[in-house]
């Protein structure tokens, strides 16, 4: 389990990151979002022992990250947002560097680094120069070195940035995979259908912690569920009648469909339907509707830019 | 201290620095230089009448120009490390590994001197070797070593690990790897300077030449000290630029 618990950063006297406190568990996929600027890679260097907390403390399984760094490390991989290769080298070259620094020895060393690459599709030009590889390969061979010495905690700045969308799908199919073998996957990313998708959990932070929990939850602390009607044909007098029932908070409509948003859909639903049969209309379709992690993040974010502004 | 690290971190800098062409010709072409201007010195004073004496005046300003070979060749392979480390923006993979501050600023240092080492002593006994077969049938005896040298032997590791850490704190500095290269170099000279005034070509006295080794020592552990300070990882992530 990862724990951060008030941890603040200042460079001079830009605050980055505030009494950041949370929580990790073991074998999720975590997701940190945030605009820029907001301390997503501040956090993840401080989880990673890269730099020192102004304040608070963090500890992975227990072990101190800030006292004992070495410790931490070798338990952990991590895949920067720039990949940071050596041009000149080789592929193959730069992954038995960092293979050897994390005391992976041969030949088990060769045989990870094979299936890696294999399953990133990067083998057979393992003896290029990095410096030859477009942007999405250099991407994904930082994938590999992040994982080379099989850590139980990866943490990924942005993994997707740079892939086309085949080589995307085998990344987020690893995490995946990462996920099914137990392992802690923390991501920092931009991208919210990604981090929906693959995120157990999402913190939404903008220096603190604005929202810490599951898309699904979020969701539905946020927004009112929105339940879509589809009629045969629809007009105002039945959103009249709708707007008059108890339970309902909102009720629009646009042109055919009715846009309603229910506390209790499950329990509502089949009163608005028995009204709507009741009135002569023709139901031809009743779907909800799903907010987006995007739609999410910009209710908790533009609040808190506006303030800052 | 993880020596398998250290080593590797040596390796791989050997393997990157001598990629770039600019520092493999510059590394090769200096001690040709030197030997080549010197050997050609020591040819055309061999066949005039005051030749040995002239020999014997040159021979001092000859190791001493060696010593141009330890602050040059680790001004160009430490900057360029460091340039290229921040070009790539490899720092950061680098120190996520398990390897502590001062493991990664030993083989940053051991990458840069113990190439300069070999190159400056290589050169030096190709000099003594090549001026000793040029000479001794003249003299009937082999011109060098002389017992002078051992200053100039002894300066040789001292001049190199002084020029390596001063690039490396040049080179968190810059950028750009040819005016790291450049700053390193210009940076260093005042070493040789110092060097060649304590040395033999103004004052022979050996206790000036002792008093000059111990006076470098110093500095050596002073800007050891400094760059040690300035290679926590904290310092080399947030405000290297």
């Amino acid at each position: 389990m990862i724990k951060a618990v008030s941890l603040s950063r200042n460079f001079g006297t830009n605050i980055a990151v505030r009494d950041l406190s949370f929580e990790i568990k073991k074998g999720e996929v975590f997701a940190l979002l945030g605009p820029n600027g907001a301390g997503k890679t501040t956090t993840i260097r401080m989880l990673t022992g890269l730099i020192a907390p102004t304040s608070g403390t963090c500890t992975i399984e227990g072990v101190d990250v800030t006292r004992n760094p070495m410790q931490v490390h070798r338990n952990v991989g991590v895949q920067p947002e720039v990949p940071g290769h050596y041009e000149a080298l080789t592929a193959l070259r730069n992954l038995e560097f960092y293979g050897k620094l994390f005391g992976v020895r041969p030949p088990e060393l060769g045989e990870r680094i094979r299936a890696h690459m294999q399953s990133f599709d990067l083998w057979d030009r393992r003896n290029d120069a990095v410096q030859t590889y477009s942007k999405g390969m250099k991407q994904k061979l930082a994938i590999i070195r992040a994982l080379l010495h099989d850590p139980e905690y990866v943490f990924m700045d942005e993994p997707m940035s740079g892939l086309d969308p085949v080589a995307s799908k085998t990344v987020k199919d690893f995490i995946l995979d990462l996920k099914s073998r137990g392992k802690t996957v923390v991501l920092s990313t931009h991208n919210l259908d990604d981090a929906d998708r693959l995120s157990d959990r999402v913190a939404v932070i903008q220096s603190s912690l604005l929202a810490l929990d599951s898309p699904d939850n979020l969701r539905a602390n946020l927004f009112k569920r929105t339940i879509v009607f589809h009629l045969k044909a629809a007009d105002d007098g039945v959103v009249a009648k709708l707007r008059g029932l108890p339970f309902v908070r909102l009720a629009e409509r646009s042109e055919n469909k009715l846009v309603l948003e229910l506390e209790d859909p499950e329990e509502e639903n089949p009163q608005i339907v028995d009204l709507l049969v009741r009135e002569g209309y023709h139901i031809q379709f009743v779907g909800e509707v799903r907010h987006s992690l995007e739609e999410v993040y910009l209710k908790l974010v533009r609040p808190s830019q506006e303030a800052s502004k | 201290m993880n020596w398998t690290a250290v080593l590797e971190i040596f390796k791989k800098d050997i393997q990157e620095t001598t990629r770039n062409r600019y520092v493999f010709l510059s590394v090769s072409v200096l001690p040709i230089i030197i030997i080549v201007e010197n050997l050609f010195a020591v040819i055309q004073l061999i066949g005039q009448p005051s030749g040995v004496s002239e020999l014997n005046q040159i021979l001092p300003v000859t190791s001493l120009i060696v010593l141009l070979i330890p602050s040059v060749v680790t001004a160009l392979l430490a900057s360029t490390s460091v340039v290229i480390e921040k070009n790539n923006r490899s720092l950061e993979p680098l120190l996520a590994s398990p390897i502590t501050d001062a493991e990664l600023l030993l083989g940053k240092c051991l990458a840069a001197f113990v190439p300069a080492m070999v190159v400056s002593y290589g050169t030096l006994a190709v000099l003594i070797g090549a001026i000793d077969a040029l000479t001794i049938g003249a003299l009937g005896y082999a011109l060098l070593p002389t017992p002078s040298m051992a200053y100039q032997v002894a300066l040789i590791p001292l001049v190199g690990l002084l020029g390596t850490f001063i690039s490396l704190l040049v080179s968190t500095k810059i950028k750009d790897v040819r005016a790291a290269q450049q700053v390193s170099t210009f940076a260093v000279l005042p070493i040789l300077a110092f060097a060649a005034f304590i040395s033999g070509i103004y004052a022979v006295d050996p206790l000036y030449q002792i008093m000059a080794i111990i006076i470098l020592a110093v500095a050596v552990v002073f800007m050891a000290r400094v760059t040690i300070r300035r290679f926590s990882r904290e310092s080399i992530l947030i405000s290297w630029s």
